[in-house]
């Protein structure tokens, strides 16, 4: 049987059939075993209790960088919903589903009907295992976890040590009997389950990793935010973005911070400015239609020079549109909404971990750079989990309000003082003696207002000044792939970059030359390390996951030559192949 | 109107090629073939090939599972049967799935059959009838050196003389009821035992089973009526095939010996059909009841069936050669010929 | 309004417990408890299985003993309709519980002595004859006897069983058990006048002056007859013929080659009486299939193992032979084709074949025998099927003398239903009826893992140590072990889930742990416009929720809501069905 060590598997159920919390558990036993995963779930935007739920979770020993474009293995904890997702399903995939029904249904309205040939079946009675286990049907997701484990002969300690944490809280009694319903199932699938597909893990543990951290996007988000010691939080609850406000809602007292639930977006980002303004690191997530309304004052903050944070964890737009979709649709407005030249800095993390990085350094630039900072998210990145190193979550802090840039000596202090890097000194209110004026008209270098066009000529590329200075100085992002010349060079960002990376993969084990480019400080753009790229890559492709094509359109200018757009909408991540696929129809 | 949906039951000749047809002569209908073995349509009688390691599985395969996507024909494959409800045109899946039919035809072909007599023995007998069985076996047979073959069928004909290549000792205990369902005469009978002895098996003839019993380091010892003790690592029990159609019963449908079926093919039921070896056919010429033993046999009531169950009035013919009488009822085939 | 109907006994009242005579109740017996319904006798198959599984062997027997008065004859022989409606057998739900199997297993192992009868009416001084001590005459006097009457009991023969101890193999019935159970039901006191015959001995005019009511039980002796030239040559048995002239102890000489025409119980007998007469090859002729022969799919088996041929779809037209039989000439049958639920077969012109035999045994049934009723009586005397009354008063018939040929549950059961009958009309009034009681009940002891338990199979013989004599019983009996794993699987569809809905908080877990699917969420009930009770619509719709039922025809009692449910909101009743004395007949009658 040839050996497979990346696999992905999907829960799904009804909402509180578990399938979340089963993935969770399979999530954290896979970590423990050595293994690197990559879940994305999916749940229903509306009333808990009745619409789909699934889970999926690649578990591979390369840190997958995507969910997989179709699934591997697909439990069944409510066939109706699992059905609708047959279609993710490989066409060589397994179907783990409930044997004993109580009652004929009609035609394709049960999974096990639908396994197809080159299929494989494995069914089981889930409902009477969990009776068994624990008096109730409550334990079906846990018993599908132990026949997972029985079939892939997955080493069993991982998943006791993840269903202990997983329950940790709880009673004695709960952890044990979900112990035994693990057992249960994955006694039932080694005695009762002839195999007949090709995958196994392999009974043996790998090595064992040293401290890791289980988490989304939104987690690691908020974490950051936390280590770079925030003192407020203020947002209005949005999908995808809302975990990271209850997060910080539940850790923020204790730290001497505080969470407010305000009455919309612009109030939001209003409190995010006052706090910057008084110098307190502050911070407000929101969505795409939460971005809109902050637009105004972000505008304001470019104007008044305020740090400020802005995540913003895109979903399908435009409006209200479709709040448990991933999309890449807000780089627009995120670069460019607002009035007037408004340059602000727009971060892209593509990963978990850079999530976290990403925010810690968000902080600083703002700080450092008195500018309002977007950190881009999506809700697949926002709400897609991953082992991470714990050693790896750790980022600068130069204290919220960096003492260098206060201005020293007897001149009169010109809170906007014109400077070559574009910085000025910056100084709190109520500091004795720097007594400034902060306004969004435009200004003179000690604040006060002045529409002399010498001066705002002089203003606007002072603060444009920040941004050059920003791009030269930033340590950039490290070309992926082939050195040298290239067939295919891939320019991408985001949650995209996975989809990307695991193409460029592919393409070169088909002997393309391929590499990528995937910049995390999306704006200001750093175009010497883009031309240098666009030199080496004989075709050049921008990859991002939207319509439009915006970062193609952004970074046209500064590319000035011929390049493909891989651009479009899908439910969920782009899928590899059809990334693989657009770049050999573009290559000559 | 509603469009036909075409069920057929079974994966095997006669079912495949009445797919075919059914495809052909409606190009719009649902097309649905249900079969409880989880490999594609396949040919049974290379299994002692794959046996014998001389093929693989795939080659055994008759038409890739492609075909079916491409022809929109939905193979079920390890779905089974478990009822038939005649009345509401349904088919009950043991997955607990009900399938509605507009026409239904039975292609079951057959399972092994022990004799009631044998009955207490069958935990001890090995029949190799599906690719599971010869799976099974293909992993066992290094450690079988010994075979006794009780009844005598098609298949333990040609298993014995794949067995027999091995180097294998291969016994043939044939009693008076082997070959069910036919009745050799003696010339039939002296002609058998010569070719399967020229091939090196020993033919034991006359003589019952009367006691298995299982030995303790592995194996069995095989008693006969005569006295007779035989030791072997493997007793193989080849009775022949009968319809897998205990479901059935009481479904309404006649069966006797197979599915009774007239010389349309048809049931007493309108558009319920049933062809190749689970059918048993009215023949107006006879005057009497045939079964069929065999793949070409199986294509062929396969495809009749297919024509008329789209509306022609074909009849399955009865080929004319090597009809052989079994108590009372005709059996078309020449199988031992081929040895 | 209905007192109680169907669903809301326990929603209205948790507490409920009683008897009810309400129609809807008595036809709950049937919904919920198919076996006991489906029992000519009535027997409480659940009660006495759980009887069993609690090892109380003597109160099992005794639950049998009051409803069937046979349970170690019919565990042997019954054709037992209870297991084809068991609620195990459903489809997806495995085999019938082996109802009879645990009868006779309950027989083999309860103590020897029995009680009469757990309710006894008292002495009425009136007198009741019954002619024919087969299963419906024994039944018919037993009953009586209960009924506080006199009974005496006539039969032509000189020892009491009639078609039980004529009819049927030793091989399949021991004799000493039928004669233990038989001398136990008519130990009552019943007076026994044994070889006296109808119209010799005896007058239906006589017995009539003598008694307050006659109940005549002379079964179905007369063989019914091919009407094929060369019938009556020799070599040809009456099937019933061969097998009384067995079971009296005669060994006649059959040959090698048997064939026995006839498909029935009798057909089997006789085909395996044959082998033990020393028949080499035996075959059965049968004008249809295997699928239409009456007798159980055991009964084939045992057959067939035992070399037994079953030749199908062939129906004998001539007994060739000049001065004994050597063969029969057969046509082959055919069925008709395209037709209805009919299962008729067409003989096919010129199909003839010609079989081989040394002995043909007719068994094709029996017919009753009519004629010797006297010359007091109407020639064309109608019984009514139901209640055995006829044109003449005070006389009645019981069994297969009135409803021809049958099985020996039938037999009791009508003989225990003409007795009710016969009491009416000599007391003038009905003085017991059947009432249903409910009781409230404890949790099931039942595990969810007893309903994957496989159907015990009844240990046989070996066929050769068979052979051996006539009277070698063939089934040894279940084992202690194997019994008490069967009784294990009994769903005691006599206890009844009911979900009170004000208590109900519908969450539920009931129906995710529910492996039958029959606890249905409800938009509403209609109470219907008959006593039979409400029924309900079925809803998935959240909003539309009104109620929560359990569907007591689907439920297969496994308990697991019970054990969920966080509102103890479900309620267990036990069902069960008796009869009881109506107001006054226990002081005695005036």
């Amino acid at each position: 049987m040839p050996f497979r060590d990346d696999i992905v598997i999907k829960i799904c159920g009804s909402a509180g059939d578990g399938s979340i919390s089963a993935v969770d558990i399979l999530n954290r036993a896979a970590a423990l075993m050595g293994y690197h995963i990559l879940n994305f779930d999916s749940y229903p935007a509306e009333i808990r209790g009745f619409g789909k739920s699934v889970g999926t979770t690649r578990i591979s020993r390369v840190r997958p960088l995507t969910p997989g474009d179709r699934a591997d293995c697909l439990v069944s904890l409510n066939d109706p919903h699992t059905i609708t997702e047959l279609p993710t399903l490989n066409e060589s995939g397994i179907v783990i589903y409930e044997n004993r029904p109580g009652s004929f249904l009609e035609e394709d309205q049960v999974i096990a009907g639908f396994i197809m040939p080159g299929m494989t079946g494995y069914g089981a009675p889930l409902r009477d295992l969990s009776v068994t286990a624990v008096q109730s049907a409550r334990s079906r997701n846990i018993i599908s976890l132990g026949i997972l484990a029985g079939i892939f002969r997955m080493h069993p300690d991982g998943f006791e040590e993840a269903i202990r944490i997983r329950f940790s809280g709880k009673k004695d009694s709960v952890v044990k009997s979900n112990i035994k319903a693990f057992h249960l199932g994955r006694k039932y699938a080694l005695d009762e389950i002839a195999k007949r597909d090709q995958i196994d893990f392999g009974e043996q543990l790998l090595e064992r990793p040293g401290e890791i951290s289980i988490m989304s996007g939104n987690e690691a988000v908020a974490e950051a935010c936390i280590d770079s010691r925030i003192r407020l939080y203020a947002g209005y609850p949005i999908t995808p973005a809302t975990r990271i406000m209850e997060i910080l809602a539940k850790t923020l007292p204790d730290r001497d911070g505080l969470t407010v639930q305000t009455e919309d977006e612009i109030s939001a980002i209003g409190h995010v400015l006052g706090a910057g303004f008084a110098g307190k690191r502050a911070v407000t997530a929101t969505s795409g239609p939460g971005l809109c309304l902050m637009t105004e004052l972000i505008n304001w903050a470019v104007m008044a020079e305020i740090p400020a944070v802005v995540i913003d964890c895109q979903r399908g737009g435009p409006s209200t549109g479709l709040p448990t979709r991933t999309e890449q649709s807000d780089l627009n407005i995120a670069v460019s909404g607002g009035s007037g030249d408004s340059p602000r800095v727009v971060l892209a993390p593509t990963n978990v971990e850079e999530c976290y990085t990403l925010t810690r350094e968000s902080f600083e630039i703002a700080e450092s750079f008195q500018a309002p900072v977007i950190v881009l998210l999506d809700f697949f990145l926002a709400n897609r989990i991953e082992d991470i190193d714990s050693k790896r979550l750790t980022g600068e802090y130069h204290g919220e309000f960096p003492g260098d840039l206060v201005h020293s000596g007897n001149e009169p202090f010109k809170r906007f003082k014109l400077t070559e890097s574009g910085i000025s000194p910056r100084a709190l209110p109520g500091m004795a003696g720097l007594l400034h004026t902060v306004t969004g008209l435009e200004h003179d270098q000690k604040g006060m207002p002045d529409y002399e066009t010498k001066n705002h000529r002089d203003m606007t590329a002072k603060r444009f000044r920040k941004m050059e200075t920003l791009a030269r100085i930033w340590r950039g992002s490290d070309p992926f792939g082939d050195d040298g010349d290239l067939d295919a060079g891939i320019v991408s960002w985001g949650s995209t970059v996975g989809s990307v990376m695991e193409a460029i993969d592919i393409l070169r084990g088909q002997g393309v030359r391929a590499g990528g480019l995937f910049p995390r400080l999306i704006w200001p753009v750093q175009a010497e390390q883009l031309a240098a790229f666009s030199r080496r890559s004989r075709q050049l492709f921008v990859a991002e996951m939207n319509y439009s094509g915006q970062l193609a359109s952004l970074y046209a200018i500064n590319l000035s030559r011929k390049f493909g757009r891989i651009c479009g909408v899908y439910a969920g991540p782009v899928p590899v192949q059809d990334i693989v696929d657009e770049i050999l129809r573009g290559l000559p | 109107m509603q469009s036909e949906h075409y069920v057929i039951i079974g994966n095997g000749p006669a079912a495949n090629s009445a797919a075919d047809i059914l495809r052909k002569g409606d190009p719009d209908a649902r097309i649905t073939l249900i079969s409880d073995e989880f490999f594609p349509y396949y040919h049974r009688h290379l299994l002692r090939h794959y046996i014998l390691g001389k093929k693989s599985k795939e080659d055994l395969i008759v038409r890739p599972i492609s075909y079916y996507r491409e022809n929109r024909i939905r193979l079920r494959l390890g779905q089974k049967v478990v009822r038939i409800d005649l009345q509401t045109r349904t088919v009950f899946l043991a997955h607990m799935e009900k399938v509605h039919y507009t026409r239904l035809l039975i292609c079951l072909g057959g399972k092994p059959r022990i004799p009631e007599i044998h009955y207490v023995y069958s935990e001890y007998f090995t029949a190799i009838k599906t690719i599971d069985d010869a799976e099974a076996f293909r992993e066992q047979l290094p450690g079988i050196r010994s075979m006794v073959i009780v009844g005598g069928d098609l298949i333990s004909v040609k298993m014995a003389a794949s067995f027999l290549e091995t180097g294998m000792n291969v016994r043939f205990l044939i009693d008076e009821d082997a070959f069910w369902p036919l009745k050799l005469d003696d010339d039939q009978r002296r002609d058998f035992t010569e070719r399967l002895s020229a091939r090196g098996a020993e033919v034991i003839s006359g003589d019952v089973l009367a006691g298995v019993e299982p030995e303790t380091e592995g194996g069995f010892r095989v008693r006969t009526r005569n006295g007779l003790s035989l030791s072997c690592d493997r007793i193989g029990a080849f009775f022949g095939l009968i319809p897998d159609v205990d479901f059935l019963v009481g479904s309404g449908l006649d069966i006797d010996r197979g599915i009774l079926v007239n010389e349309y093919l048809q049931t007493q039921f309108e558009g319920v059909y049933a062809a190749g070896d689970c059918a048993q056919v009215y023949n107006p010429d006879l005057k009497n009841y045939w079964v069929s033993i065999g793949w070409d046999n199986a294509l062929h009531l396969g495809q009749i069936a297919a024509h008329n169950i789209l509306g022609s009035d074909k009849t399955a013919d009865l080929p004319p050669l090597n009809l052989l009488n079994s108590d009372g009822v005709k059996v078309q085939t020449a199988w031992w010929r081929d040895l | 309004m209905p007192d109680h109907s169907k669903v809301n006994i326990a929603t209205s009242r948790p507490d409920f417990q009683g008897e009810s005579t309400h129609p809807s109740d008595i036809d709950s017996i049937r919904t919920n408890i198919p076996c006991q319904w489906a029992c000519p006798a009535g027997t409480d198959v659940p009660g006495y299985i759980e009887a069993i599984y609690s090892g109380d062997h003597a109160g099992a027997y005794a639950i049998n003993r009051s409803c069937n008065m046979l349970p170690g004859v019919l565990g042997r022989i019954c054709s037992r309709p209870c297991e084809d409606v068991c609620r195990h057998g459903e489809i997806g739900l495995g085999e019938p519980v082996a109802i009879c199997h645990l009868k006779r297993f309950a027989a083999d192992h309860a103590p020897g002595e029995q009680l009469l009868a757990s309710v006894m009416f008292p002495e009425s001084g009136k007198t009741a004859g019954v002619v024919g001590a087969g299963p419906a005459g024994i039944a018919a006097a037993h009953t009586l006897s209960i009924f506080g009457h006199r009974v005496t009991l006539y039969d032509a023969f000189n020892e009491p069983g009639g078609m039980m101890l004529y009819g049927i193999p030793d091989f399949r019935l021991p004799r000493d058990i039928l004669n233990r159970e038989i001398r136990n039901l008519l130990r009552m006191g019943i007076e026994r006048i044994m070889g006296v015959r109808l119209g010799k001995e005896l007058t239906v005019r006589h017995l009539l002056d003598k008694h307050d009511a006659v109940v005549l039980a002379m079964g179905c002796y007369r063989p019914r007859m091919l009407g094929i030239p060369g019938e009556n040559l020799p070599g040809v048995f009456a099937g019933l013929d061969l097998m009384m002239r067995v079971n009296g102890g005669e060994t006649p000489r059959i040959g090698d080659t048997v064939l026995v025409i006839g498909g029935g119980f009798t057909a089997m007998d006789c085909a395996r009486t044959a082998r033990r007469l020393g028949a080499k090859n035996v075959s059965i002729c049968i004008r249809n299939v295997a699928e239409d022969l009456t007798v159980t799919k055991d009964e084939i088996r045992e057959t067939k193992r035992e070399g037994i041929r079953i030749a199908s779809l062939v129906s004998s037209t001539e007994m060739i032979g000049t001065d004994r039989v050597k063969g029969v000439k057969f046509k082959r049958n055919r069925f008709g084709g395209a037709r209805g639920s009919s299962r008729s077969v067409v003989p096919i012109e010129d199909s003839d074949f010609v079989l081989q035999a040394d002995s043909v045994i007719s068994a094709i049934g029996q017919k009753p025998w009519r004629a010797d009723l006297g010359p007091d009586l109407p020639e064309d005397l109608q019984f009514d099927l139901e209640t055995g009354r006829c044109s003449v008063e005070r006389l009645f018939g019981a069994g297969d003398f009135v409803r021809g040929a049958s099985t020996v549950i039938e037999c009791i059961g009508h003989g225990k239903q003409v007795a009710e009958i016969v009491d009416e009309a000599i007391m003038g009034r009905r003085r017991r009826e059947k009432v249903v009681w409910f009781q409230p009940a404890e949790n099931t002891h039942r595990k969810r893992t007893w309903d994957f338990i496989e159907r015990q199979e009844m240990p046989v013989l070996e066929v050769t140590e068979r052979m051996v004599s006539q009277d070698t019983e063939v089934e040894t009996g279940l084992s202690p072990d194997a019994g008490l794993e069967e009784s294990r699987r009994c769903y005691l569809c006599h206890l009844r889930y009911e979900i009170r809905i004000p208590d109900c908080i519908f969450c539920r877990w009931c129906i995710d742990v529910c492996p039958r699917n029959c606890i249905e969420l409800t938009g509403g009930f209609d109470s219907g416009s008959d006593l039979s009770g409400e029924t309900w619509r079925p809803t998935t719709r959240w909003n539309e929720i009104a109620g929560i039922v359990i569907d007591s025809e689907r439920c297969i009692r496994c308990g697991e809501c019970l054990r969920v449910c966080p509102t103890r909101c479900i309620h267990v009743f036990k069902v069960t069905l008796h009869d009881r004395m109506l107001p006054g007949t226990r002081e005695g009658e005036n």
